[in-house]
């Protein structure tokens, strides 16, 4: 529905957008073509602030027109690392190349999406983007459009002191996408929207995607994942696999589900030791032998071996890969 | 127009189809300086407190002086409108700089081709706008409650201006490395506009009534609260003996080197307040 209505809209007020899909639908730039050099890479980059270290060694390479979500738990990084790959903080060491220059010393590129920082909680939405607009050369039209998919249109003479978590992202992540450069870092885009609203956004930002610019995004959402051509993932400072979704599942270990009884005897086999929160029951990691049999000292019907979720796909890079070798 | 890639873009940026570099940075100066003033605007308490703190003084003295000589009720109206000007100046742009830097604001305007001569630039327009407002209500205060003005000749105007410019000035810049060394708001807000409140209060309400002062002599004629003040005195009251209504002595500051030093002050504080801006918070090089 989101779709059509702003299909309907774009149709009529001959935005900025409207202009960019038609020249991209005369050109339909062939996705592998557009990937023939690398937007962003990183190399040994680290971050500390005063002794404590961020970010430890990460490498990373973001191909152009690329998709790429980097995901990790909480306070790996991940936002230092956006903020290093948007010119907002100098690395401590390694190097950082956007665009095969240094993004601190260049800002025209890259479109920055930071949680909670963009908007100015006096002004109502409607000034904040009045603001940007004339703060940013490259900001256009597009807010137009973005207001009524993100369903904002009517709050924007609100106060952003008197908007909900949501509606501060949706204002944010408007100003954001509104601006017109090759690369879009978003931090957390999804956060605090609901299911319908996380549509919406995947459906804005596959359309940045389809017009040849680079996307990357953090997230925690499974589903935000869905939309991502590969996965980073992200833990104790350094990006520990990147991949795209189907390689990634393709390399985690069998998965074994149990009850919360038998957590203990599933433990004592399971990599790291360490089992895991499932859906109604504990999950951990094995090695199966070359039957596929699972050494687990419980009765058969006790235990299952299920096909790994975006869950367990995050607690294996992020929990476990790290420690081990097996990636 | 868009384009698919970096390169492209550059050169479209380049090759002059977007905006050119000083249309780019009017438009940012404009942004910064119509938020500033938006944002106080959208604020009853900010606004009563920036615009009618001064004013509301001048009226309090008005009405507890009323016997004071007109002259020497017109100097202390001009003392407290500078003081207002101070206060704004630091208050302001103190608050509204603090606001960006502990809600992380300057992480995304690091990302962004932002000038950071127009946010330094922006921000001081609109202290200076406010200000003048506040330093208008004050003189109009000083009026209702007695007291009178005129300008002494066709060259009191420009120095009467540049006075208060740099007074605005200077006094906003001097907010800046106590807000990027704190980075908070609620210092911003009471502690940064006490800086102006101690500068009024010790040195007899900015060197017009020197008796008040525990500082005395020459150097009122030379610190950046109380020479602009003396010389806004000088070019605004019709007196004829400043020692009568208590402004001298010292001798009030009339020779064109006190015009020069103003200058001068104010040049150094926008040095300062360049390579602050530009290294702390934008963290590029010492200087654009």
């Amino acid at each position: 529905m989101a779709v059509s209505q702003r299909e309907s809209q774009g149709r009529g007020q001959g935005t900025d957008r409207d202009r960019r899909q038609n020249q991209t639908e005369g050109q339909k730039p062939d996705r592998e073509q557009r990937r023939s050099h690398p937007c962003i890479q990183t190399s040994n980059l680290e971050k500390s602030f005063g002794e404590e270290g961020v970010l430890e060694g990460v490498d990373l390479t973001v191909e152009t027109g690329e998709l790429l979500a980097v995901m990790g738990p909480n306070g790996v990084g991940k936002s230092v690392l956006f903020s290093c790959l948007a010119g907002s903080d100098h690395p401590s060491s390694g190097t950082v190349e956007v665009f095969g220059a240094d993004p601190t010393t260049r800002s025209d590129t890259t479109s920055f999406l930071l949680q909670d920082a963009l908007c100015v909680d006096r002004l109502t939405g409607r000034e904040n983007l009045r603001f940007y607009e004339q703060l940013h050369p490259n900001v256009t039209d597009d807010w137009h459009e973005y207001v009524e998919i993100l369903d904002l249109a009517d709050d924007l003479d609100k106060r952003v002191e008197n908007y909900s978590g949501g509606m501060k992202r949706k204002l944010e992540l408007t100003i954001a996408l509104s601006i017109d450069v090759p690369l879009y870092l978003l931090d957390e885009p999804t956060a605090a929207l609901d299911l319908t609203m996380i549509q919406a956004v995947h459906g804005l930002i596959r359309e940045k995607q389809t017009e040849g610019k680079t996307v990357v995004v953090s997230s925690h959402r499974p589903m935000d994942v869905e939309i991502a051509d590969r996965i980073a993932f992200v833990a104790d400072g350094r990006v520990v696999a990147t991949g795209t979704p189907d390689d990634l599942f393709d390399a985690v270990p069998t998965v074994v589900e149990t009850t919360l009884s038998n957590a203990e005897a599933l433990a004592e086999i399971a990599r790291g030791g360490e089992v895991f929160q499932g859906n109604g029951g504990i999950r951990g990691f094995l090695s199966t032998d070359a039957d596929g049999a699972v050494d687990l000292d419980v009765s058969d019907d006790e235990y299952e071996i299920v096909s790994p979720g975006y869950t367990d796909l995050f607690n294996y890079y992020t929990k476990l890969a790290s420690t081990t070798d097996d990636r | 127009m868009a384009t698919n890639t970096p390169t492209d873009r550059h050169e479209t940026d380049t090759g002059g189809v977007t905006d050119s570099g000083s249309s780019v940075w009017l438009s940012q100066v404009r942004a910064f300086t119509e938020r500033c003033l938006r944002e106080v605007m959208n604020s009853w308490t900010m606004l009563l407190t920036v615009l009618a703190l001064p004013a509301g003084l001048q009226l309090f003295y008005g009405v507890m002086w009323e016997d004071m000589p007109a002259t020497m009720l017109s100097s202390a109206t001009v003392g407290t409108a500078v003081f207002g000007a101070m206060y704004i100046c630091l208050y302001i742009f103190g608050y509204l700089l603090a606001g960006d830097l502990e809600d992380r604001r300057y992480e995304a305007y690091r990302s962004m081709p932002l000038s950071p001569s127009a946010d330094l630039s922006g921000r001081m327009l609109a202290g200076i706008a406010l200000a003048a407002v506040a330093f208008v209500l004050t003189i109009l205060a000083g009026v209702v409650t007695g007291g009178s003005f005129a300008i002494r000749g066709l060259a009191s105007v420009p120095i009467a201006v540049l006075a208060f410019l740099l007074t605005c000035v200077f006094w906003m810049i001097l907010a800046v490395p106590f807000v990027v060394y704190t980075e908070n708001e609620r210092v911003a807000e009471y502690a940064v506009p006490m800086i102006g409140m101690l500068g009024y209060m010790g040195t007899g309400f900015n060197g017009v009534m020197v008796e008040l002062a525990p500082i005395e002599g020459e150097v009122l004629n030379y610190l950046p609260n109380t020479l602009p003040t003396r010389l806004l005195v000088y070019h605004l009251v019709p007196a004829g003996d400043w020692a009568e209504i208590g402004v001298a002595p010292p001798a009030m500051p009339t020779g064109p080197e006190y015009v020069v030093l103003m200058v001068v002050y104010a040049l150094i504080a926008v040095a300062v307040g360049t390579v602050v801006v530009n290294k702390a918070l934008y963290k590029r090089g010492w200087w654009p």
